[in-house]
């Protein structure tokens, strides 16, 4: 009796043509007006974090900030759904579509951080990653995908989710421990 | 804050969601649809929406960790609540040590805080399982009667009466070996052969048993437990063994003759059993011709019997009295028992002719057991399950002790350092399970409290009156049923109630102990032989320390690179006839496999210009192989040199070079790069023509043993010795062994002893892995 083997991957969905506008946490407690929003800096996609962009210098907390944004309403876990299939059709045509049609499922999306997990049989676990990296555009709105995390059971793709929303976290708070530990020493 | 909504939508859920409630409001409600929302209730994960984090196209931080911790605790919750549900039954939560097979239907087999949801899942089960009648008319049944009937008939005769007067004493043999002591009557045709150790019986639901040296030891527990031993012993809470099958004697005179006698044994010149520590070390055979005036003792190095524990117990409790009695525990293996008890006993008794009167050897294998304890946190552990008697008198005694508990580690404490204990009865001792579940601090000792050790140690030693557990009528306490104890627990706290003192009542029972500090880091607890059973269930049973058998304590042993008696001893006649067993099991164990399926020994191909075949007998360390060449002789016994160091500066004029020739000495070897020696592995010298080649083996890591490159194995006359123990350490991260080398050869290959790199050959492997060896 042979098992059926399966592979999760932990995905990550990055909005690189969507404006943000990142607020410093010393101004948290203050709500900032119309004017205020307007007048900051709004950053266009995080094509700009790479060397030569215009934030390729920004400190952790902003790169964080624009790396990990999270998305739109649109982009929940049907249209997640519907965009993968779509992609795979599109990449590999109905062989394609028709290998891994049954064993493909998202287990799990979040709009709030824009990570997904997504359950592929081993055996043709290749084809939704490169669909998945070939993916470009979700309801709309364009986007790009980074696979974090390939691992045989869901216990440990979550164990790597929270691992990065660790780091992620940290990164965030790092401009506020700086400013802690300059006020302290 | 943030409103959870669960993105995948099943009709199941969207009706929780409306109810509100885990109920299902439905016709069926069977233990299976509710089981089966469960799962799926499971392997969802709650996520949020992301108008949680972003507002207004802006991201308002603390918004976004929010977020992400929601997600953290979500996944977590789903790996959590996946885990329980796979757990459908009770019986399969419990850890595996504590698994029994008849758990599934019968709940008091279970550990007592799994009790209750077992009984539950039980009544849930579809068919209810009713115990089966019993016929009690059977033929069984009336030899049981009649078995009863004769009980009583027995237990009115004059005879048991008197002989349950004398119930406390276990058999002590003065100047006679003891008669060997049967525990639970109702298993006697079983003790027939062997003696049962006090634990016997938990032992042998738990462990593989074996018979040695006249006792049923276990020599493995049935899990698989290599590195649960090496953990407990290593950064754990501790592992127990039950050691009671350590022969123990009590030598007991005049200081003097028992001086005498001590120091002859041990071959010492100087008064080096003090009363304030412990010896272990090697001891002798006294020759015959030992003249028990002289006062130095006549020193033949060739006769080593094995190691042993020595305390002298100086009765200083009466100042006037006219001589000092002392008192000396020897503690050795029980494969020396007997040649240890007969090279005393025969000097004993001519001593006690001659002046010393009161001279006696006692018996004492089986009143005196003992438990031992590894591990850094293993004094933590025994002060949670047993109590001290603290006496008003011995206010220095309990405040010493004190500090020996919280020390946690034996290895804080003096090697040999004794402290003799008070306890009271561990089942009459109330302590929540999760005080002897916390977790120890290291240790909790400071500067002042090993300042307030020694000194006090020393103190007392200067006032030391004789250790309960040394005499007989010391040792004089009744195990009663442990109901009874119960009653006796509970009397007592009416009774303190009442009086508000917090002193023990009179009919507490002491239990007399001594703590000894052993070299290999563990604390060996010794007790009256009855008690062990109880102090050993209070030490193990809660689950939090793990009990080991023989291999384990070989493990340990191997693992701090200490040599185990009898296997790493080849000098003594115990290490030889271990050796032998083992060999033929070996032998025995080769020959059972098909041909084509084992290795042929005869036909190992050494590439080095020896003959075909392996070195020897291949499935033993072939001493007299090794010594032939040397003594000239076919059969030759080696004996083992103890002190290593003084032989390489020979000062002992004793022996002459020709006993020198079958001396072996125990080594520990340290492998360089990779490889796992195992026991019988042979060592060899390095050759100077290759020497280089092998040095080379030190920074090289890239030569394969396959390649030409890779240095031969040298020839047979560079063979110095055998590995006795063998394995990966997992202490230490590389490979390891104890093994025993021959003198004469290492010192004409090393240079004087100087060159201490070798190479180990494991049997049938014909390549050698670069090692280096250290005498120990």
């Amino acid at each position: 009796m042979v098992r059926f083997k399966s592979r999760y991957i932990l995905f990550k969905i990055h909005y690189p043509s969507l404006p943000i506008a990142p607020i410093l946490p010393s101004r948290e407690q203050l709500i900032p007006t119309k004017v205020e929003i307007a007048s900051a800096p709004h950053y266009y996609g995080d094509g700009l974090l790479l060397p030569g962009g215009a934030l390729a210098n920004a400190d952790t907390q902003t790169r964080a900030q624009v790396f990990y944004r999270p998305g739109p309403d649109s982009i929940n876990s049907s249209s997640v759904n519907a965009a993968i299939r779509d992609s795979i059709n599109r990449c590999f045509g109905d062989l394609g579509a028709g290998l891994v049609r049954s064993s493909v499922s998202l287990k799990y999306f979040s709009p709030a951080t824009s990570t997904g997990m997504l359950r592929v049989s081993r055996d043709h676990f290749r084809i939704v990653w490169a669909a998945l990296t070939f993916l470009n555009e979700i309801a709309g709105v364009p986007v790009v995908c980074s696979v974090s995390h390939v691992s045989g059971t869901i216990r440990k793709c979550e164990q790597a989710a929270i691992s990065i929303d660790k780091k992620v976290n940290w990164e965030i708070n790092a401009s506020a421990r700086n400013a802690i530990d300059t006020n302290l020493s | 804050m943030s409103n959870p909504s669960s993105t995948i939508a099943t009709p199941l859920a969207t009706a929780k969601a409306q109810s509100g409630k885990r109920r299902i409001h439905s016709e069926d409600s069977s233990v299976s649809v509710r089981k089966r929302f469960k799962t799926a209730n499971a392997r969802h994960i709650i996520s949020q929406n992301s108008d949680q984090s972003l507002q207004n196209g802006r991201i308002d931080v603390a918004k976004f960790v929010r977020a992400r911790e929601f997600e953290i605790n979500a996944l977590s919750n789903s790996m959590h609540k996946s885990k329980s549900i796979q757990k459908q039954q009770t019986f399969q939560a419990v850890p595996r040590a504590l698994r029994r097979r008849a758990a599934s239907h019968h709940v008091h087999r279970l550990p007592p805080r799994f009790r209750a949801r077992a009984k539950q899942e039980l009544a849930e089960a579809t068919a209810p399982l009713v115990a089966k009648k019993r016929q009690r008319i059977t033929r069984l049944a009336l030899r049981r009667a009649t078995a009863l009937k004769l009980r009583r008939i027995y237990r009115s005769t004059k005879k048991y009466r008197a002989r349950r007067k004398n119930r406390g004493l276990m058999p002590v043999g003065v100047n006679a070996l003891a008669s060997k002591i049967v525990l639970e009557p109702k298993f006697k045709q079983r003790q027939k052969g062997k003696t049962w150790l006090p634990t016997h019986l938990w032992h042998a639901k738990r462990a593989h048993m074996t018979t040695k040296w006249g006792y049923s030891i276990a020599s493995h527990p049935n899990d698989k437990c290599y590195r649960p031993t090496h953990r407990q012993a290593e950064n754990g809470r501790g592992i127990v063994f039950d050691t009671s099958y350590f022969a123990t004697m009590l030598l007991r005179g005049d200081v003097q003759a028992v001086y005498i006698l001590l120091l002859q044994l041990a071959q010492k010149s100087s008064t080096l059993f003090g009363f304030e520590r412990a010896y272990e070390g090697p001891i002798f055979l006294i020759p015959s011709n030992f003249d028990c005036t002289s006062h130095y003792p006549h020193s033949s190095s060739k006769d080593v019997l094995g190691e042993a524990l020595i305390y002298v117990d100086i009765d200083r409790s009466n100042p006037n009295a006219t001589a000092t009695i002392a008192t000396a525990i020897i503690r050795v293996h029980p494969a020396i028992f007997k040649p240890t008890w007969s090279t005393l006993l025969p000097h004993v008794l001519a001593l006690k002719s001659k002046h010393h009167s009161n001279l006696e050897l006692q018996d004492c294998r089986y009143a005196i057991g003992s438990i031992d304890l590894f591990g850094p946190h293993c004094l933590h552990m025994l002060a949670s399950s047993l109590e001290m008697i603290k006496r008003n008198e011995d206010y220095e005694r309990s405040e010493i002790y004190t500090r020996v508990v919280k020390a946690g580690d034996p290895k804080l404490l003096p090697h040999g350092s004794v402290f003799p204990v008070e306890y009271f009865d561990p089942r009459t001792i109330p302590i929540k399970s999760h005080e002897r579940r916390k977790r120890h601090s290291p240790t909790s000792l400071n500067s002042d409290d090993f300042e307030l050790l020694d000194s006090h140690r020393l103190s007392l030693a200067a006032v030391a009156s004789l250790s309960p557990l040394l005499t007989t009528t010391g040792r004089k306490v009744r195990v009663e049923h442990s109901k009874r104890a119960a009653r006796r627990l509970k009397l007592n706290r009416e009774r303190q109630d009442k009086t508000g003192v917090g002193a023990p009542a009179k009919d507490n029972v002491a239990i007399p102990a001594m703590l000894v500090r052993r070299a290999n880091g563990a604390i060996t607890l010794m007790l009256p032989w009855q008690w062990v059973k109880i102090f050993f269930k209070k030490l193990v049973i809660p689950g939090y320390t793990i009990f080991g058998g023989l291999e384990q304590y070989h493990q340990i042993m191997y693992e701090r690179r200490l040599p185990f008696f009898p296997d790493d001893f080849p000098g003594t006649e115990a290490g030889l006839v271990a050796e032998r067993e083992k060999a033929e099991e070996r032998e025995h164990q080769w020959k059972a496999r098909p041909r084509s399926k084992r290795f042929e020994y005869s036909s190992l191909k050494l590439r080095n210009g020896d003959g075909k075949g392996e070195l020897g007998r291949p499935f033993s360390c072939d001493w007299s192989f090794l010594l032939c060449r040397l003594v000239g002789q076919t059969n030759v016994r080696p004996w083992m040199i103890t002190d290593f160091k003084k032989f390489v500066k020979r000062q002992d004029n004793g022996n002459q070079q020709g006993e020198l020739l079958s001396a072996i000495f125990q080594v520990g070897i340290t492998l360089v790069a990779r490889g796992r020696p195992s026991a019988t592995a042979r060592v060899y010298a390095i050759p100077e023509y290759d020497l280089h080649r092998w040095m080379r083996m030190k920074y090289d890591r890239k030569t394969q043993p396959s390649t030409a490159d890779y240095p031969p194995c040298p020839r047979e006359s560079y063979l110095i010795g055998y590995i006795t123990t063998g394995g990966f350490n997992l202490k230490q991260g590389k490979g390891t062994a104890i093994a025993s080398l021959s003198f004469t050869l290492t010192e004409k290959h090393s240079n004087n002893f100087n060159k201490r790199y070798c190479l180990v050959r494991d049997v049938g492997e014909d390549i050698g892995r670069l090692a280096i060896w250290e005498a120990i």
